[in-house]
């Protein structure tokens, strides 16, 4: 079966532990647990011509105490850019380490993820932003498991066409 | 220190040990710690990614020294969260694969949760008092018009029977401005 790295990239707090912990054991906890280090995960999708096997880095979110490694990038296929929709400070966050990422790694597949659609009442981020961004765009919860698998398929798809 | 010694040792110690083989597999050195059961899978460790093949440039190198890699976060079988390392090690031409707690990162953990949570939490306040503030405004300007439609009540008399409602009518007004005043202060100081 093919293998494929993805990492989680984004800021402190945003859900890319909760949606690694969805999209792999279908389980959330409203508890936040801030990852040191990385957390390696596997998962198999189904795509329509193979099998793929995804080896998913959720990687630590990076902020003033801990800046991300570009180093951890190595070898991967894709990322996710996660962002916490409730601040708007994590979009800043999300495309400053895209930019790191393109330069690290090259061009592969991403797609950027608006997480936390369940508490939309409260989003900081308009809709004119979103559709600035210059990569697709996914909306998920990790709560309520809102299009987590789709956007961990559709980027093994992506990267599998690639 | 006789094999046996250092496989007890080792196992003691929370190591799990690999040699890696000409042929690129591994052979388990000694039993591996319960901590690292989890992780042993086939034993080829494909969840290492690029840190196998930046081990292995490093042993093609062939020169006596050690590479890390980590803190990698794993959770244990009820839940909690630990941390290891990975070492590549040279040693006596023989190549190794090393994992290890990592109590360091353990630590590091604690600490950044407790100073995450806080900014989380503040950050959370600030957003509520900015989403609040318009409708502060409204209640603080009605409350002012309350206030002033007071005053232009006829001087009150010592006989006059609604002294004491028009009095505390008056105080409630002041400190409901009094509260708002605190709560914009404690907002902007966010």
């Amino acid at each position: 079966m093919i293998q494929k790295k993805i990492c989680m990239l984004g800021g402190f707090g945003v859900g890319k532990t909760s949606l690694v912990s969805r999209f792999v054991h279908s389980i959330f906890s409203d508890k936040y647990l801030t990852t040191v280090g990385v957390k390696i995960e596997k998962k198999s999708v189904k795509l329509e011509a193979q099998d793929v096997d995804l080896i998913v880095w959720d990687l630590h979110g990076e902020d003033e105490f801990q800046k991300l490694h570009m180093s951890y990038l190595r070898g991967s296929a894709g990322y996710l850019l996660v962002v916490d929709a409730t601040r708007r400070a994590t979009l800043d966050t999300a495309l400053m380490l895209h930019a790191k990422a393109q330069w690290a790694i090259g061009k592969v597949p991403v797609m950027l993820v608006i997480n936390k659609t369940d508490l939309e009442s409260t989003w900081a981020l308009d809709q004119a932003t979103i559709d600035q961004l210059d990569c697709p765009v996914v909306k998920t919860s990790a709560k309520t498991g809102t299009h987590v698998e789709e956007t961990f398929t559709a980027l093994a798809r992506t990267m599998s066409a690639g | 220190m006789s094999d046996d010694l250092l496989k007890a040792l080792m196992s003691g110690l929370g190591i799990a040990a690999f040699e890696r083989r000409a042929d690129g597999s591994f052979a388990m050195v000694a039993p591996v710690p319960t901590w690292f059961q989890r992780l042993l899978g086939d034993g080829t460790f494909p969840f290492l990614g690029h840190i196998l093949d930046e081990a292995g440039r490093f042993w093609n190198k062939g020169e006596p020294m050690l590479r890390e890699w980590g803190p990698c976060a794993e959770v244990d079988e009820v839940g909690r969260q630990f941390h290891y390392k990975v070492s590549a090690v040279t040693m006596t031409g023989r190549h190794y694969l090393i994992f290890q707690l990592d109590p360091g990162a353990d630590r590091l953990q604690a600490m950044l949760q407790k100073v995450r949570e806080r900014e989380l939490a503040t950050e959370q306040e600030a957003a509520t008092a900015a989403k609040a503030a318009p409708s502060m405004q409204v209640v603080r300007e009605t409350a002012e018009e309350f206030r002033a439609l007071l005053k232009q009540w006829p001087s009150p008399t010592s006989t006059d029977p609604l002294l004491e409602l028009r009095m505390a009518l008056s105080l409630k007004s002041d400190e409901l401005i009094r509260r708002l005043d605190a709560f914009a202060r404690q907002s902007a100081a966010h």
